[in-house]
């Protein structure tokens, strides 16, 4: 070997880079892709160490590590696409196939997305990227505090991709390794420095190796600046999270703007108590009574009281023409008993929704909805429990929807759950649709036995429950009742409900919930929108009317809306929850016709107030700027940046040249003008010379020829004529001179030499200077002129 | 204009890596906290934290040391090695930071020592021994010691520098002129020759008179005065007087003196004072107006004259009659005089040839004034001398001194006037 191979900083380098691409783990569902991506890093960097010792200039060290990673990538992943194992065209078609899989796959999904073979291979090119970039910097070139940049990045990928700060050991041991990479090459120089050994007089101990203590302290410092790294950001206030791209892991607590979201992990009462006339939604639609917009399905219901939405259910891509999950088939389970329907059960319909505000993933969609049409070219994807998303928001959509109400008669005859019956999306009906809180459970039998005791079948119950919620004992009101706690202990949300009886349709449905749950009616709660209200035919949903229900489901007919909160705020309840009256002949019960409440509904317990702060709707359209608009505006002002300089030095020269008064100023002018020129040049002339002292100066240090250097000759003689004849002499003009030794002089320099004395002359930075400080001193001169002034 | 006093002293010791992770870190903790990102915060106070608290370690850091050097030998010939034993203490308060010390030592000793101190506690003791040598005679420094504290993540920089200096003086060379030793000439031991009149002579013996003793030898003084015949010491070798001395002039009218003319000049003194101080002569060595002579009984030791050889430097002309003056004034009866001589004007080859006692042997060495043969004529002042009675050699390009001695050798042995 007859170069250093640096083994031990590239081993220190690799761990650095892997510690950092470790938390990509919480991005991805499982751990597939470690063990390539490991084996591409682990042949970079033996490829390293081994070529390093053999060349001392890095670019065939870089050049072999790349093909060795590039080739191992390829016999790992495509294995099926090479010649003899090396790559064809085939093999760059095929690994580009899996990267546009990956692409998709990042856009669409959140935390954690599935493991797919695009993101293997993505991960293992992006593995390879990291590590090269790395094991050059740090290894080849030395330079790890530069290496901190590549590390920045893997890093940034992973903890960009959610507001949240990632686990703190995430963050400590990458950062860590970097700073011991940072200290190992500081105590590399003092190892070299020394040339002489200190003497021990006989009798005393060896001094310590000094740099076991410089080792020391480095780590001293570094635990101090980590210490510092982890407890400070926890408390800096910090601004909502904006994002600036799309993709993988978009957490819920973005920043609105004109858009919004119906909070599915926190409470609606945000959405609630913005009652201001701002409309959530507009749509006209051919039926006359359309139920509430759904917008969400919750299932999970946590300690503090909230239900909270989950995708685990793989989300299909609506096309075009597909019919959604939720409705396709339930046509079939109608089948057999559509004939006992009551007429008017079956609504079909189209809404055509316009000047939606609801932001992107989000998008309200009516009970039955079928074919689901974006405007632009916008995807949706559909999760199986029957949540719809969208990838952009959209503000204008189509349904054609076929919404079934089912009668009471049937549902009466639904078999309750725990017989295990079959029924349409029966495989939504998880363990946790039966879940009931268990600080609850007690009050919830006690409330279901009061209520519902001589109940026989689910509808029974579930008529109970809501017919209870939705009776006066109950007050629908925004705020809820304080917390008295028992026994030092507060109570959990359920059971404050239902003690203190008070609270917004949250609390009703979380109830219903409950309460079905609690007596065997898998159940879950779905938010939306109620209706609106309606004026010539155009319906208008406020941001108040948010709304929450719960589902209860009813085999084989899938989950039934229900809507335990009063009256006032929700109208009727849906028609076929009731019981059925004993009337077997007629079957068909007339349907009472929806009262048009949603026209009539009184608003006036919801005061309005504003939620939100006014929005920026200026901000909204600046951020609605494409990406590539950005670019275009960022690369324009570095430009214009970058011209300050020049610029300024121009106008100051022409500015100095105007103001003179005579050809000998002009001169002289001219004359300082060309000596801060050749500054920039690199040719420091002191100031304190003469003009023939700088003739021969320049002379010396630049390389003039003959020509130039008469040219030099008769500046001079001009410039001692401007200073030291009489007034009135006549003056030769020197700027063909000046300009013809500025060009010589400025052909003679190195390309970088040149673009620095175009892009930073020193005249630019001269008058910015002081135009500063004189601005920096306008308030003092201010402040004296006042001063005179009331002197005077 | 009151000149503006600059604020911020305490990062002035960041290094560019320093500012730029300071600078890096501001931009990033900005970033994260406008965007909402607590990752990117914390990256930003970690960037910037680093220079931070290295600032704030270094700020209390104290730093004050006490030198001593010692030098063996301190007077060294040229081109051997000299040692240096340098003893640091640290008297401050504090303990001092791992400091990395340059001993800035003259640019002709060679390079640059370099160690690394360790930490010391208060009135702790670092010794530090390290060799020099140089080719280039005269007095050289030692120190003081230049001192870099930097952090081990390389963000701050900071030099200061410990006064204090020792110094090595480094003899000119010396050639070998072994072989021309003045045995030759006048003045060897037992024959006195008549013309070199020992009347008045200091260090004259006599004892009695015996029978066969040379009448010629009666010492009268110390007969008349003790009533007995005495006779003069006759087999005590008479000691010889040399009186060397060295033109240092720095110019001659408008010609300045070339450096290569006189460092040769210098090594031919060196090398004659050599040779003859061991001879056992009373020698005088004569320069920059001084003379350096032994005193009290002691003959001139060799140290002292090459001591004082390793130090000449040029001076005005002035001080070069001074020079002549006193030459001549220490040559009294029957010395030699030895003269390395530049090219100079008549007047003053006939001041400097006066300083020949008439019988004794004179040598001189003429070199040319300046590099380009400008100047007073060395072969005229050559033949000048010639007339008055010295053995004269002009010193071309090329001549050594071992050659030039033995010329102007053989040339005494002639001229026995």
């Amino acid at each position: 070997m007859r170069a250093p191979n640096r083994w031990d900083d590239a081993l220190l380098a690799g761990a650095t880079s892997w510690a950092t691409l470790a938390p990509m783990a919480t991005l991805l569902v499982d751990a597939r892709w470690v063990v390539p991506a490991f084996v591409v890093s682990a042949v970079v960097i033996v490829t390293g160490i081994v070529a390093r010792g053999y060349f001392r200039h890095w670019a065939p060290v870089l050049a072999l590590q790349l093909v060795a990673g590039l080739e191992s990538i390829v016999l790992i992943h495509g294995r099926g696409h090479t010649s003899y194992g090396l790559p064809t065209w085939e093999t760059v078609v095929a690994l580009n196939n899996v990267l546009v899989e990956a692409r998709e796959t990042i856009l669409r999904y959140s935390a954690p997305a599935p493991t797919n073979r695009g993101m293997i291979v993505a991960l293992s090119f992006l593995a390879l990227a990291v590590i090269l970039a790395v094991d050059l910097l740090a290894a080849t070139w030395q330079a790890p505090a530069a290496a901190g940049l590549a590390l920045l990045t893997a890093y940034l990928i992973t903890a960009a991709n959610s507001g949240e700060p990632l686990f703190f050991a995430y963050f400590v041991i990458p950062a860590a390794l970097w700073l011991a990479m940072l200290a190992r090459s500081g105590t590399a120089r003092l190892r070299r420095w020394a040339t002489v050994l200190p003497k021990t007089p006989s009798g005393q101990a060896p001094p310590a190796d000094p740099r076991t203590a410089f080792a020391r302290g480095a780590s001293v410092l570094g635990v101090g600046a980590l210490l510092l790294a982890v407890l400070l950001p926890a408390l800096v206030p910090h601004l909502p999270t904006r994002y600036l791209g799309d993709g993988l892991g978009r957490s819920n607590r973005t920043a609105g703007g004109g858009t919004f979201s119906l909070s599915t992990t926190l409470d609606l009462l945000g959405n609630l108590e913005s009652n201001s006339a701002r409309p959530a939604l507009r749509y006209r639609t051919n039926v006359a009574n359309p139920g509430p917009l759904r917008v969400a399905v919750l299932v999970d219901y946590n300690a503090t009281g909230e239900f909270r939405q989950r995708q685990q259910y793989p989300a299909t891509q609506i096309g075009p023409g597909q019919p959604l999950q939720s409705v396709d088939g339930l046509v079939n389970w109608w089948g057999p008993v559509r004939d006992q329907l009551p007429p008017g059960s079956i609504r079909t319909g189209t809404l055509t929704a316009y000047d939606a505000k609801l932001d992107q993933p989000q998008i309200a969609l009516p009970y039955g909805a079928q074919y689901l049409r974006v405007d632009g070219a916008g995807q949706a994807v559909e999760f199986r429990e029957g949540t719809v998303e969208v990838f952009d928001s959209t503000s204008s959509y189509e349904v054609d929807f076929a919404a079934i109400d089912p009668s009471p008669q049937l549902l009466q005859e639904s078999p309750p759950w725990s017989s295990n019956p079959v029924g349409f999306l029966s495989d939504t009906v998880t363990p946790d649709t039966l879940e009931v809180d268990p600080r609850a459970a007690t009050l919830l039998s006690e409330t279901m036995a009061s209520i519902a005791g001589e109940a026989q079948t689910d509808l029974e119950r579930a008529v109970a429950i809501q017919d209870w919620l939705r009776s006066p004992a109950f007050t629908y009101d925004l705020t809820l009742a304080p917390v008295v706690e028992q026994d030092g202990v507060a109570p959990d949300a359920i059971t404050h409900f239902l003690r203190t009886r008070q609270g917004y349709c949250q609390q009703f449905a979380t109830a219903m919930i409950m309460l079905a749950r609690s007596s065997g009616i898998p159940a879950r709660m779905a938010i939306g929108f109620l209706p609106g209200r309606v004026s010539r035919g155009e319906w208008t949903v406020l941001q108040s009317d948010a709304h929450a229900w719960p589902e209860l489901y009813f085999a084989p007919y899938g989950w039934v809306r229900f809507d335990p909160t009063p009256g006032s705020r929700s109208g009727a309840a849906p028609t076929y929850a009731r019981v059925p009256t004993v009337t077997p002949s007629s079957s068909s019960t007339t349907v009472t016709a929806r009262p048009t409440g949603a026209a009539t509904r009184p608003q006036d317990q919801l005061d309005p107030q504003d939620l939100q702060p006014s929005t920026q709707t200026s901000w909204q359209r600046v951020r609605a700027m494409s990406r590539w608009a950005w670019v275009g505006v960022g690369l324009g002002a570095g430009v214009l940046a970058a011209l300050v300089l020049p610029v300024t030095s121009l106008l100051a020269r022409r500015r100095r040249l105007a103001q003179r008064e005579d050809d000998a100023a002009v001169i002289e002018a001219r004359w300082q003008d060309l000596i801060a020129r050749l500054g920039d040049l690199g040719i420091a002339t002191p100031g304190t010379l003469t003009p023939r002292q700088v003739h021969g100066h320049l002379a010396d240090t630049a390389v003039l020829d003959n020509a130039t250097a008469a040219a030099l000759g008769r500046v001079v003689g001009v410039l001692e004529l401007a200073r030291y004849a009489p007034p009135g002499e006549e003056l030769a003009d020197p700027s063909r001179d000046i300009a013809a030794i500025y060009a010589s002089v400025d052909a003679s320099r190195s390309p970088r030499v040149r673009l620095r004395a175009r892009l930073l002359p020193y005249a630019g930075r001269a008058a910015l200077l002081s135009a500063g400080r004189a601005l920096a001193a306008l308030p003092a001169r201010l402040a004296d002129e006042v001063r005179h002034r009331g002197d005077t | 204009m009151a000149r503006r006093v600059r604020r911020s002293r305490l990062t002035d010791s960041l290094t560019l890596r320093g500012r730029s992770f300071l600078a890096a870190g501001l931009a990033l903790v900005a970033c994260g906290v406008v965007i909402g990102f607590p990752d990117i915060t914390r990256l930003g106070v970690l960037v910037a934290g680093l220079p931070l608290l290295v600032l704030l370690v270094a700020s209390r850091q104290q730093l004050a040391f006490a030198t001593a050097r010692e030098v063996h030998p301190a007077v060294v010939p040229m081109d051997q090695w000299c040692d240096v034993h340098l003893r640091l203490r640290n008297p401050g308060p504090g303990r001092t930071p791992i400091l990395m010390a340059q001993e800035q030592v003259d640019y002709a000793l060679g390079d640059r020592p370099r160690f690394v101190i360790p930490r010391m506690a208060p009135d702790a003791e670092h010794q530090v021994s390290y060799r020099v040598r140089s080719s280039v005679r005269g007095r050289h420094q030692l120190g003081p010691l230049g001192l870099r504290i930097k952090d081990p993540f390389e963000m701050t920089l900071r030099l200061a520098a410990v006064p204090g200096t020792g110094e090595v003086i480094v003899l000119p060379r010396l050639v070998d002129l072994s072989g021309g030793a003045l045995t030759g000439g006048l003045g060897n031991e037992g024959t006195i020759p008549h013309l070199i009149a020992l009347h008045g002579e200091d260090d004259v013996s006599v004892r009695e008179y015996r029978d066969g003793d040379d009448l010629r030898h009666i010492h009268w003084p110390a007969t008349a005065r003790t009533g007995e015949l005495m006779v003069r010491q006759e087999d005590r070798p008479a000691t010889r007087r040399i009186v060397i001395l060295l033109d240092d002039r720095a110019s001659s009218g408008h010609e300045q003196r070339s450096a290569s003319a006189f460092e040769w000049a210098v090594t031919a003194a060196a090398s004659i004072a050599n040779l003859v101080i061991d001879g056992g002569t009373h020698t005088h060595l004569i320069l920059a107006g001084e003379a350096h002579a032994g005193y009290g009984g002691e003959q001139l030791r060799p140290e002292r004259a090459l001591t004082a050889l390793a130090v000449a430097e040029l001076h005005d002309p002035a001080t070069f009659s001074a020079s002549v003056r006193l030459a001549g004034d220490a040559a009294g009866a029957g010395s030699t005089c030895i003269a390395v001589l530049a090219a100079m004007d008549d007047a003053e080859i006939d001041a400097v040839a006066r300083i020949r006692p008439p019988g004794s042997p004179g040598l001189a060495f003429v070199t040319p004034i300046a590099e380009d043969g400008r100047g007073p004529d060395p072969h005229a002042c050559a033949a000048r001398l010639r007339e008055r009675g010295w053995s004269a050699v002009v010193v071309e390009v090329g001549t050594s001194v071992a050659a030039a001695w033995s010329q102007a050798r053989a040339g005494s042995m002639s001229a026995t006037r």
